[in-house]
């Protein structure tokens, strides 16, 4: 008799564990606001380096790398022109590459180099040339370390191409969803980050919600470690994948911190706000960031309580930058 | 005037024409970089009334880090295909 209460407390603690839904913590956060002299019609991309905050013009024919020093919140200098020069870019793409620097590719030619922001600082030459490489259908690319190059190729059978100094190549990875389709490009395009600490490198996508976390074996060696995707109900017409008009869109930006992989996104249950309804209307954008492990695990959702348009971080701590909309573009900074 | 003078002068005549069709070309070649340049930048600017940019390319300007391959053969940042489904 007495066994037989055991058994059905115990029951009733593994059932009500099973089914019980786990509720994710939800926080806001205080803002410092770092600059609002973001001056360009939209800001690219935004990246951290300690205290420097570096954001991009598209638009920026004469200086399309603006560098500013959060202590001071001053600017320190603006690099990189577009145009046809040995040291200019048609279509800059820009990226973190390693140490105080910054990786820039061109998406029509086989262009690349590093500008450095230490350089930069010195007055000194801040750039430095890279060999040529072939950036077609490349979206992103990143530095791993001082001998290789990552890039993310929507639109190949693999997502990613690894370029080490020594001229060797390999390609590895698998798409979320495993289909052979032709539009790829626009299906699988994403965000990718590297913590070297860790050894884990992460491809987050942006048309539907999919995590996908790598782990870095000794050497070149890339493992799928763990997948994060909700169900996606999509069909395939003239072999493209075409998503379910009711597919929520995944985060249009991820970064990485020490403790977390951080995206930007909305949380449909505090904000019901239309995704087809925001367009270029930046003050729809959201107003919250999602804090998930490195194992993929949602940890909670903060609200900045500003709506967001980028987001930066760095793998040594938990501070980041963000590029908010308070009537215009400003650059703020806040810990999680 | 010498058969050898003559002979001088069309080389020399055909040497400037060459160098001078070289010139033009490279000329003509950046400015259509330049302006390839600026239709992005151009596109990025007008955002949603970029209508002109999407006749040309099928692109559309958007406001999230997604790249777009154009009709014309470039590639466009800050931009997604007109077609894409998932936009």
């Amino acid at each position: 008799m007495k066994y037989k209460y055991v058994y059905l407390i115990a029951f009733i603690g593994c059932f009500l564990n099973c089914t019980s839904k786990k509720e994710v913590h939800r926080e806001s956060v205080v803002y410092k606001t770092v600059t609002d002299s973001i001056y360009t019609r939209m800001p690219g991309v935004l990246l951290k380096f300690g205290n420097y905050s570096v954001w991009q013009d598209p638009f920026g024919v004469d200086g399309f790398i603006h560098v500013i020093d959060t202590k001071t919140n001053k600017e320190i200098g603006v690099m990189g022109k577009i145009g046809q020069g040995p040291h200019e870019f048609n279509t800059p793409a820009i990226q973190r590459g390693t140490g105080n620097s910054i990786l820039v590719f061109d998406l029509n030619s086989q262009k690349q180099g590093i500008f450095s922001i230490d350089s930069l600082k010195l007055d000194k030459n801040y750039y430095t040339p890279l060999p040529k490489s072939n950036n077609h259908r490349v979206t992103r690319k990143i530095q791993l370390d001082d001998n290789s190059i990552l890039s993310l190729l929507p639109g190949n059978s693999m997502p990613f191409v690894l370029e080490n100094n020594d001229s060797s190549r390999k390609e590895f990875g698998v798409f979320p969803i495993n289909e052979q389709i032709n539009n790829g490009y626009n299906i699988f395009q994403g965000a990718i980050g590297y913590n070297k600490d860790k050894k884990l490198l992460i491809y987050s996508l942006m048309n539907f919600f999919s995590l996908n976390i790598y782990e870095r074996s000794d050497g070149n060696d890339f493992t799928l470690k763990n997948t994060i995707m909700p169900n996606i109900n999509y069909k395939i017409t003239k072999s493209e994948l075409v998503l379910d008009k009711n597919t929520q869109i995944g985060p249009a930006e991820m970064t990485l911190t020490k403790d977390y992989i951080v995206t930007i996104q909305r949380d449909y249950e505090k904000d019901n706000t239309e995704e087809s309804s925001v367009g270029m209307d930046f003050s729809k954008n959201p107003t919250t960031i999602f804090l998930y492990d490195y194992d993929g695990n949602l940890i909670k959702i903060v609200d900045v309580g500003i709506p967001l348009l980028r987001i930066a971080g760095e793998i040594n701590n938990n501070e980041l930058f963000a590029i908010g909309i308070d009537n215009e573009f400003v650059i703020i900074a806040f810990g999680i | 005037m010498t058969k050898k003078t003559i002979l001088s002068g069309i080389f020399a005549i055909a040497l400037v024409a060459v160098a001078g069709m070289g010139i033009n070309r490279s000329v003509n070649n950046d400015a259509n970089l330049s302006d390839f340049a600026l239709v992005n930048v151009e596109a990025l600017a007008q955002a949603e009334t970029g209508d002109e940019f999407t006749q040309k390319t099928d692109c559309i300007a958007c406001q999230r880090d997604h790249s777009c391959l154009g009709k014309d053969g470039q590639t466009y940042s800050w931009a997604h295909h007109k077609n894409d489904p998932s936009h």
